[in-house]
């Protein structure tokens, strides 16, 4: 019984955890996309482009967050299932998010 | 920025190397002592390593749990700067499985010498605390990689080292 409880207990951690998230990396550029996640607590959000990959980005103090007009906007007015477009620039296996727009 | 202000203080992912050394030496130890324990049968030894090891399983429980604490603390400072963010959601996941793991060879071994004494729960915590250890050096080697190969939670001194000067 313990045992199981123990099993239990790690599934549930996988199961909570981001590391299940299967992400994907891309080529430095712009992308269109869905914020399927948004995550205020770490600054980060998940968008899934056209093509079906997955982007997790973090912001970061150099990240632009615009809305579709162009004025800055703040990441509370990030929706999740709302659509974005998204500037990043790929470090290493390490996606950076250079700008973010609402539209 | 002037290096006063670099101070381990000042910078919270580097409380997390301070705290994880400590579990990482009592857990491995104390599966050492659970087999250890198995094999001894004696009146004088057997309740010395049984003590040794249910103290070093409490202390370093105690002590994974507050380094995954501090792990999750920086998570977000180092997440944006490392080159291979996948490598630190490994060690997450695999050092929140090896603080889980021996908790729970903890608690098997508890319940085992306040409730029912049996051989068998000695066994099931030894056994737990053995595959701890194999998860606990895993985690621990992503961890390195990690420092060593990613530079996390390590500051690069300025090529000119000018902060150094007195």
């Amino acid at each position: 019984m313990i045992t199981a409880v123990a099993i239990c207990g790690l599934l549930v951690f996988q199961s909570c955890g981001e590391e299940n998230k299967k992400t994907d990396v891309v080529e430095s550029g712009t992308y269109q996309g869905v914020a399927e996640e948004v995550d205020p607590g770490e600054q980060e959000i998940y968008v899934r482009t056209a093509d079906g990959k997955l982007l997790e980005l973090y912001f970061t103090d150099q990240t632009a967050l615009t809305t579709a007009g162009g004025s800055p906007a703040e990441f509370s007015e990030l929706t999740e299932g709302g659509n974005v477009e998204v500037q990043v620039e790929k470090k290493g296996n390490r996606l950076e998010p250079i700008a973010v727009k609402i539209l | 920025m002037p290096l006063q202000q670099l101070t381990i203080v000042w910078r919270k992912e580097l409380w997390h190397p301070v705290v994880v050394h400590f579990p990482i030496a009592t857990l491995l130890l104390a599966s050492v002592v659970g087999v250890v324990m198995l094999f001894k049968h004696s009146e004088n030894n057997g309740p010395k390593t049984a003590r040794c090891f249910i103290g070093l399983l409490v202390f370093g429980v105690a002590t994974a749990w507050l380094a995954v604490s501090t792990g999750l603390w920086s998570y977000n400072t180092e997440v944006r700067r490392i080159c291979d963010p996948s490598v630190l959601k490994s060690h997450r996941m695999w050092g929140i499985y090896a603080a889980t793991l021996y908790t729970v060879s903890l608690a098997v071994y508890a319940v085992g010498r306040m409730v029912w004494v049996t051989r068998l729960l000695t066994y099931l915590a030894v056994l737990t605390a053995l595959a701890g250890a194999a998860v606990l050096t895993y985690s621990g080697h992503l961890g390195a990689s990690l420092v060593y190969q990613q530079g996390a939670g390590v500051r690069q001194p300025s090529a000119d080292c000018n902060e150094f000067m007195e």
